[in-house]
């Protein structure tokens, strides 16, 4: 009896002997064939048109983006849009509790405030977050409650990152311990023996072993743990050169200098003279190098996470399209080359390919107003702060579209802010500051029995610009290229007085060179005419 | 459980009097995928290119301008606004806009001219009879041998474009899947460091399967449907040359019967080629994984 008999119509099935074998693996071809749609529609534009025209006819919003997939990085499809309002942190304080989880771990207090702004809350000295997934198997299976101490993340990010130490450098082990303590530590470990395996550069960089994680794990576990990054790296962008170099014209809409018309400046004009040297941003990737008509010579970094830096009318372009770049590392020399009247930076900085003010973010030698966001307050009802502010429309949303051109609202309405915050932390303040680390963490004795290995490293706010010391020589203090350290040097005495002055425990020792550098005013070897383009 | 098997095997036979149909889409996933591998390629070389283009239309634009200021005919002012106007209009942003929407559409015009190919065609030998591997083997040796003879620029090319597509693609669908599969054995065992080298292992497994079922039946159904379109245009240019309309006396009808005649297998052969190479050429990753497998087991 043959197949085609028994499908149509013959009695029962066929037997083994009269029935066309190939037929058995029909079952097979058929999940081949379903894993191979699956991977074309999970992979490939085809699959994010079709998805496209699907969330189209569905009425759905939020469609993908037909383009993520030529955007040079796999970590741009996967990973998402990453929430960069959260990025707009001004925060000139660390609350007591992560200075003294930084002190006895080494772990970087920046890295621990995104993670307290991402997912914490602080009431008084004491801040908590929610529980990291994998935390607990980092403390060697330690329970712990929904809501853990800053000290215990602390901790559970500096045996991580020892435990992934295998990867180069400090910054890196710790961005790696964050990516463990939500994504799993095996899985990372995996995925950077892959990228290794493979021959991968900077097999440490998240952006680059992220693709070889497993896509569930991209889409899903891991998403937490980017978004702290992609604010951390923002946070800690460093300058493009040396911030003695004033700005000739910042970003935003302005009046054309020579031409007279109005016109949107989409980066930021420094005033450096044909030479100078030319810092990056972050750690990233070159992706285009090239010359423009009216750009000149210019360098475009990625530095992950959709945040992407721009340098044109360079004189020397030091790095070539694919080279990997150090944070500060130099790039190439400030020129006068494309559609210029002098010498200059034209540097401009894109979160997800929109440009934005570069003067808001890390460590930009002023700040600009408009884009006073979210502030980590550490008083009674600090929770989501920022995001109350961002819904306001007090922030940078506003700052951006109308070019800065805000300042005087936002920046009273940041004022007052502080102010508020300022007056309710006092009483807090007060509270001796080694109180919550008693109250707060009864079974911290396991982690700080180990307390040796990582307290051993130097903080990482020190050790990770090195580059930017060696080539911006300047009189400032290692902790000053911190945003958090730079941004007092930019504020108005109404926005930055009242906290600088708060007489109070939670202010931390590190203030003092911060109170330093914010007295450094930029210099003016500029050229005699405001070069622009 | 008998009943169980016996389900089984039905469905499985249901399914595999649709394994025409099921291995022709299969073949189609495979070259997308292939052809996707090579597009960060094409999005590079079109941004090289558009960034040449602009550069040289700009600078030729302001050349002009220049030359009209300097001999009084514009202000210097005037000059560089309406030059800086020209310029702003594709600025880097929009460059790269352009590169990626260009290299879309380029990626599914090469999906589009591939398709016809990756659905190929399936001759006597793929009815639903079975002969027997032997004399399947026969039979299909012989009429590869006569698809690929005589021999001209199609049927050479377009196999090997076929070929190196549908690595690229299996490649990156067994990187893909061999995370998943870790994932799955990790969720199931945490701490079973085994599962690295065995999902590994079963990628390897998985990306065998995939060129043991379906690559033979695409490059076989490729070569098939090649020698079928090549014979199609001998045909049509027999009854045109029989009909001997007044073509020939038409400008550039000579240039257009060439282009018909060898333009498909020109542009598989310079475009098409060079990319399936590049897009397998980017499986580094997927070779490097099976070297360390290979190493660690």
């Amino acid at each position: 009896m043959s197949l085609d008999t028994t499908l149509n119509g013959g009695a029962g099935l066929p037997d083994d002997t009269n029935v066309d074998k190939r037929a058995h693996r029909g079952l097979l071809d058929f999940l081949l064939m379903l894993a191979l749609g699956y991977a074309v529609y999970a992979m490939t534009p085809i699959g994010a048109l079709g998805e496209y025209a699907f969330r189209a006819a569905m009425g759905q919003k939020q469609r993908p983006n037909l383009f993520a997939t030529f955007r040079g990085h796999d970590t741009h499809v996967e990973l998402g849009k990453v929430d960069f309002d959260k990025g707009m942190l001004s925060s000139k304080r660390f609350p007591p509790s992560v200075i003294a989880a930084s002190e006895k771990t080494g772990v970087n207090k920046e890295l621990l405030v995104t993670l307290l702004i991402s997912f914490g809350k602080c009431e008084g000295d004491v801040c908590t977050l929610a529980k990291p997934p994998f935390l607990e198997q980092a403390l060697d299976d330690l329970s712990l409650d929904d809501d853990v101490s800053v000290e215990h993340l602390a901790w559970g990010i500096a045996k991580l990152g020892d435990q992934l130490a295998k990867a180069a450098g400090k910054s890196v082990k710790e961005e790696l311990a964050v990516e463990a303590l939500y994504a799993g530590p095996f899985v990372v470990e995996r995925a950077l023996d892959r990228a290794r395996a493979t021959g991968l550069k900077t097999p440490e960089d998240v952006e680059v072993h992220a693709p070889l994680l497993p896509p569930g794990v991209r889409r899903g576990k891991l998403q937490p743990a980017l978004q702290v990054l992609a604010m951390h790296r923002l946070r800690t962008l460093a300058w493009p050169a040396d911030k003695k170099w004033r700005i000739s014209s910042p970003f935003g809409e302005r009046i054309h200098p020579v031409l007279g018309t109005r016109r949107f400046h989409n980066g930021t004009d420094l005033a450096t003279p044909t030479g100078t040297p030319l810092l990056s941003a972050h750690r990233g990737r070159v992706s285009r190098a090239g010359r423009d008509a009216v750009s000149g010579n210019y360098l475009k970094i990625d530095h992950g996470f959709g945040i992407e830096t721009t340098y044109c009318h360079m004189s020397v372009v030091d790095k070539d399209k694919g080279d990997r770049v150090d944070r500060s590392e130099k790039v190439g020399k400030s020129g006068a080359t494309g559609r210029i009247t002098g010498p200059h930076l034209h540097y401009i900085l894109r979160l997800q390919g929109k440009p934005v003010d570069a003067e808001q973010y890390g460590a930009a030698p002023t700040r600009r107003s408009g884009g006073a966001g979210l502030e980590l307050k550490f008083d009674d009802d600090n929770k989501a702060t920022g995001n109350d502010k961002t819904k306001k429309g007090e922030g940078k949303g506003k700052g951006k579209k109308d070019g800065g051109k805000s300042k005087p609202n936002s920046k009273g309405a940041k004022g007052s802010k502080k102010a508020s915050s300022t007056t309710k932390a006092k009483p807090q303040t007060e509270t001796p500051k080694a109180e919550p680390a008693k109250t707060e963490t009864p079974k911290a004795e396991t982690p700080k029995a180990e307390s040796s290995t990582p307290s051993t490293d130097a903080p990482e706010a020190e050790a990770e610009t090195p580059k930017a010391e060696s080539a911006a020589p300047s009189t400032e203090a290692p902790e000053a290229e911190t945003p958090s350290a730079a941004e007092p040097k930019a504020e108005t005495p109404s926005a930055a007085e009242p906290k600088a002055e708060t007489p109070s425990a939670a202010e931390p020792k590190a203030e003092a060179p911060k109170a330093e550098s914010a007295t450094r005013t930029p210099k003016s070897e500029t050229p005699a005419t405001p070069p622009v383009h | 459980m008998g009943g169980l098997w016996r389900l089984l095997r039905g469905l499985s036979q249901g399914l595999g009097t649709q394994r025409n149909l099921v291995r022709r889409l299969a073949s189609i996933a495979m070259v997308l995928l292939g052809v996707h591998a090579a597009a960060h390629t094409i999005d590079d070389v079109v941004f090289a290119f558009v960034d040449r283009v602009d550069l040289i239309v700009d600078q030729s634009v302001w050349g002009v301008l220049d030359w009209i200021a300097n001999a009084g005919g514009l202000s210097k002012n005037a000059a560089l606004d309406m030059a800086e106007t020209f310029s702003g209009w594709v600025d880097l942003e929009q460059k790269e806009m352009l590169s990626h929407s260009l290299a879309l559409l380029m990626e599914l015009a090469i999906d589009l001219l591939l398709l016809d190919l990756a659905w190929g065609k399936r001759g006597s030998l793929h009815d639903d009879t079975h002969l027997g591997a032997v004399e399947e083997l026969r039979q299909s040796t012989a009429a590869l041998k006569a698809s690929l003879w005589p021999l001209d620029l199609e049927r050479l090319a377009a196999p090997l474009v076929l070929l190196f597509f549908t690595l690229a693609g299996v490649f990156s669908t067994g990187l893909a899947m061999e995370g998943a599969l870790y994932e799955l054995m990790n969720g199931a065992l945490p701490l079973w460091k085994w599962s690295i080298n065995l999902s590994a292992l079963a990628g390897l497994l998985f990306v065998a399967l995939l060129i043991a079922r379906f690559v033979p039946d695409l490059l076989f159904g490729g070569v098939l449907r090649a020698k079928e379109r090549s014979e199609e245009a001998i045909e049509k240019r027999m009854r045109q040359d029989a009909a001997r309309v007044d073509s020939d006396k038409k400008p550039y009808s000579k240039v257009r019967q060439f282009l018909r005649q060898y333009g498909r297998g020109w542009s598989i052969a310079l475009v098409l080629l060079p990319l399936s190479v590049v897009g397998l050429l980017t499986q580094e990753t997927f070779l490097h994984l099976v070297q360390r497998t290979g190493a660690n087991l």
